[in-house]
């Protein structure tokens, strides 16, 4: 076990980075620029008509996505569209393709992060799905380019829960038994985008159950739940500890999802 | 040292305040291009090796890397025309150490369509370390708690994509999953210097599954209508395991172990089709149908070790022990969803665009097994009782939804949607105990569920560089049960009548964000984002008084500024603020009900602080440090396992990155992360340090 004096620490390392930067400042000059990511240094707008040359498709079915809603009338709103996410195109057209001068947001959070900054600090918590690693990106469970752009949202053609289950099936059942919260969604429980919990759960003690499951008491002194006292079982943790009701997602063979 | 340390980090940010005031205002130079020459191909080989002095366990997962280091070919990307418009590409990655691969390899023709075939392999770390308990200071470790999950897939494509025509597709994936990864289901303990039984004790999750998948596609995409066609087929096996550890190193010592056998069968097909109906009116509708077949297999044996052979007379059960064997079934779904959708475009500033989704899902499901239970000591007797289970259930849902978008306000966009959600369906379930022939569980129930969505989102782009956006949207939604027979002592409130014990239960959520995008100058650009959400949820049981069973609200304020204060340095600073509370009316019980469910706090909160410097035309420095922490932790364990998060992680990095060529350049990184986590008493807290380095060729 290692014993900590953290904001020490941190005050050390933020005053060395800071007067590491200062150092930095030299006289030499360069003709090149810098910038952070997602740019594209040196490129200009287009406009999403130059894009639709190529990637016809694409720009046809953007029509009814969710990220289409951005797009306005207006000299001010003449950026919105494409190049919103995917960056100035000017060298991308210029090079007639390519990957390197055009930002795929398909492989790097960074641009979603711009406007869903909230979802960044979600992704940076020690429970999340490995998006910052790079084994999985937002497009694995978002469709940017059409419809909507929440998973099984609107009027999707879509099994519920059908973007978790993907990977995740054995949580799908049926079971002989199920647990109605299932209905609800994957996300009445987890959080996707990362949590501070273990497995992604919105809470993680007791109450992510009692949301729904706690019920007017009658008596004092008891946790009446499912019309039966459970204060003597709470205490020693969570509903879904062992012994008690595991099965959370459904079980074939015990209603009270014991196992 | 304190007082030093704090005023030498004030002098530093001082200073460096001080030189961005300055900078801040100084008017960007015209952007320089640049004219190197350009290649497609590259190939980056990388290694990199750490140092934790710590929990590696823990290490590995928050890192997601291995805990002493990885290295191999980092990247590679080859493109080559090997005739005209034919195209071979090849992408992948071969990592050591992470066991992270991936091979995409593709040959396409413009006019024809290209074969493609890939392999992906990726390892997701989890650490098996359970709960700390602060009375006794227990915290158990019963495996290596630094525990992985692989996935691969491995796959081939070919498609047909003729210009104008039909075009056809079709894919093979095999993939795999494979590993011990931890779980929360925890085993209980009575080391815990007299407060009682907590489950703290770590569980594992042994996953081994895989799945055969093909899909095929035909598809047009003509100018007044355009159609799809997709035929999905599935077979999946999954053999795990739960296993849990119950009292360790007590005499009530014992072992259980959960397999859950599975296998699937699942064929889908999908219709779409798309068409123009005049200039300001589209239509499309679709209809998709799944049919999924499962076996199941299992059992839940106690033990004096995992995977055990079910012993009825074992030395160390105890009352209640409860399991299952030979358990044996199946359950057979069919789901059919159709929707109907017309885009209407009357004037160019409006589109309207109503919806109707149906759906239909049918399922009904059987099995048998042996269930186990001891009884109450001394003779701690055994019983053993066949059960056969079954249930079936049927649901309809129609959805209506309106979105509507305008554009007739000069650099404004209003969207509107409307959603109703109406669904009902009946579930009947039996348990029959072949013994006595008697059903335990009996029941029907009937259910409803409603819902209705409004969302309203504005954005304005009030001038280049700064724009408004707003979305607000209410949701609501209606859950009732009704048990029209039911065999579990039908004398209201009873236990085990699930679900139609909850009579009613709504939910009522508030949405809202607003974010402000804003480039006061040129070289600074700054995102200020703020997101409320509060979801009330109201529960009535059979028989008592609707209640506010719970409140969950959450507010984020997110900041992102992106600055160049000259073109050769960018500095980037995000963070975010979150409150989150989960409340319900368990924390206000008072008695022997005292303190054992305490609100949920979620708060936390996250900085990251970036910056890169060209140093001269062939170099680049950079940067970045990021911090997060959670402060959630209430030590209530004279009354159950204390929860709240109460960790904080921090790290550092410098790179560099030096071009020898226009064709080849390094990069070499120090990192130092530093985790603590006082929540599991300290024991998965790590120091580390993290050095790598990257060769980059691009030909």
């Amino acid at each position: 076990m290692i014993t900590r004096s953290r904001w020490k620490l941190t005050a050390a390392l933020v005053g060395g980075a800071a007067l590491w930067g200062l150092l930095l400042i030299s006289c030499t000059s360069v003709d090149r620029p810098l910038v952070a990511p997602p740019q594209i240094a040196g490129a200009q707008f287009v406009g999403s008509k130059a894009c639709a040359e190529c990637h016809g498709d694409t720009v046809k079915h953007f029509r009814d996505a969710t990220h289409s809603q951005l797009m306005a009338q207006g000299a001010n709103a003449k950026n919105i569209g494409c190049e919103s996410c995917h960056g100035p195109g000017s060298l991308h057209v210029k090079a007639g393709g390519g990957a390197g001068n055009i930002i795929n947001p398909g492989r790097s959070p960074e641009t979603c992060f711009q406007c869903h900054s909230n979802i960044r600090a979600q992704f940076s918590l020690p429970n999340t799905h490995p998006v910052l690693s790079g084994q999985m990106t937002c497009t694995d469970c978002h469709n940017p380019h059409a419809g909507d752009a929440a998973p099984d949202g609107g009027a999707k053609l879509a099994r519920l829960n059908e973007t978790c289950l993907k990977c995740h099936n054995q949580q799908g059942g049926p079971f002989v038994f199920e647990h109605e919260a299932m209905r609800d969604g994957c996300v009445s429980c987890h959080q996707p985008h990362g949590s501070v919990n273990a497995k992604m759960l919105r809470v993680r003690n007791q109450n992510l159950c009692l949301q729904c499951h706690f019920q007017q008491q009658t008596a004092t002194g008891q946790l009446m739940i499912g019309g039966r006292d459970h204060a003597p079982f709470v205490s020693r943790g969570d509903c879904w500890s062992a012994g008690c009701h595991e099965a959370v997602h459904g079980s074939h063979v015990n209603r009270s999802l014991r196992f | 040292m304190k007082t030093t340390l704090h005023m030498a980090t004030r002098c530093a940010g001082l200073a460096l305040a001080a030189g961005w005031a300055g900078l801040i205002f100084t008017p960007s130079p015209a952007v320089a291009g640049t004219s190197s020459p350009t290649y497609d191909n590259y190939i980056d080989v990388s290694a990199g090796a750490n140092s934790v002095d710590g929990s590696k366990a823990s290490f590995q997962k928050l890192n997601n890397q291995n805990k002493d280091g990885r290295g191999g070919i980092s990247g590679f990307h080859y493109s080559q025309d090997v005739s005209k418009n034919t195209t071979f590409t090849a992408d992948g990655h071969a990592i050591g150490g992470d066991d992270d691969f991936k091979l995409n390899l593709k040959l396409s023709n413009d006019d024809v369509g290209y074969i493609a075939a890939g392999y992906t392999a990726f390892r997701t770390y989890y650490d098996g370390n359970g709960g700390y308990f602060p009375t006794s200071g227990y915290f158990a470790q019963l495996y290596d708690p630094s525990l992985h999950v692989d996935r691969t897939d491995l796959w081939v494509e070919a498609a047909l994509t003729p210009p104008d025509k039909i075009h056809f597709d079709f894919r093979y994936d095999f993939t795999t999953r494979k590993g011990l990864k931890d779980s929360t289901e925890w085993g209980d303990t009575t080391a815990t210097a007299g407060a009682g039984a907590r489950a703290v004790v770590p569980t594992f999750l042994r996953i081994d599954e895989h799945r055969h998948i093909v899909n095929a596609k035909a598809s047009f995409d003509g100018e007044q209508t355009s159609w799809e066609f997709v035929g999905h087929y599935e077979t999946s096996k999954q053999n795990n395991d739960t296993e849990v550890h119950r009292t360790p190193g007590a005499s009530t010592d014992r072992y259980v172990t959960q397999t859950n056998g599975q296998d699937n069968d699942l064929f889908m097909v999908r219709g779409f089709a798309e068409s123009k109906i005049g200039e300001t009116l589209s239509m499309s509708t679709g209809m998709a149908h799944y049919d999924l077949d499962t076996n199941i297999a299992g059992s839940r044996i106690y033990g004096s070790q995992y995977d055990p052979v079910f012993n009825p007379t074992y030395t160390n059960r105890q009352w209640h022990d409860e399991g299952f064997y030979n358990l044996n079934g199946g359950a057979h779904m069919q789901e059919t969803l159709a929707n109907v959708n017309f885009l209407y475009t009357p004037t160019e500033n409006w589109s309207i665009v109503p919806s109707l989704l149906a759906e239909k899902t049918r399922w009904g499901a059987t099995d048998s097994y042996v269930e186990t239970s001891v009884g109450n000591g001394p003779s701690f007797a055994m019983a053993q009782d066949e059960n056969e289970g079954e249930s079936n259930e049927e649901y309809r849902e129609l959805t209506g939804l309106l979105e509507m978008h305008y554009t007739g306000f000069k650099n404004v966009a209003l969207n509107s949607n409307l959603e109703m959600t109406q669904g009902y369906g009946t579930l009947s379930e039996d348990l029959f105990a072949a013994e006595t022939g008697l059903d335990t569980i009996y029941r029907t129930t009937n259910y409803r569920q409603g819902s209705q969505k409004y969302d309203f989102t504005a954005h304005w782009y009030a001038k280049p560089g700064l724009s408004f956006s707003a979305q607000y949207y209410w949701k609501g939604r209606q859950n009732s049960f009704n048990d029209t027979r039911d065999s579990v002592n039908p004398a209201p409130p009873s236990g085990d009548r699930y679900p139609g014990y909850i009579t009613h239960q709504d939910y009522a959520t508030n949405d809202a964000n607003l974010r402000v995008s804003w480039a006061p100058f040129l070289n600074l650009h700054t995102v200020t984002r703020y997101d409320y959400q509060d979801t009330k949820i109201r529960t009535q049981e059979i028989g008592l008084a609707f209640i506010d069973s719970a409140v969950v609200r959450t507010n984020v304020v997110s900041e992102t500024v992106t600055w160049n204060p000259v073109d050769r340095w960018y500095v980037q600073a995000a963070g975010s603020v979150v409150y989150d509370q989960t409340k319900t009316p368990a924390s206000t019980l008072t008695g022997a009900a005292t303190g054992i469910v305490l609100n949920s706090d979620n708060n936390y909160w996250d900085y990251e602080l970036a910056s890169g410097y060209a140093l001269n035309n062939t170099t680049d420095v950079s940067a970045s440090y990021t911090y997060y922490r959670a402060n959630n932790y209430t030590n209530n364990a004279k009354y159950s396992v204390p929860y709240g998060a109460d960790f904080t992680n921090q790290m550092f990095s410098l790179t560099w990155v030096q071009r020898v060529s226009a064709n080849l350049n390094y990069t070499v990184k120090y990192s130092y992360g530093d985790y603590g986590d006082v929540t599991a008493g300290g024991f998965n807290n790590f120091r580390a340090h993290l050095v790598y380095a990257k060769v980059q060729y691009r030909f």
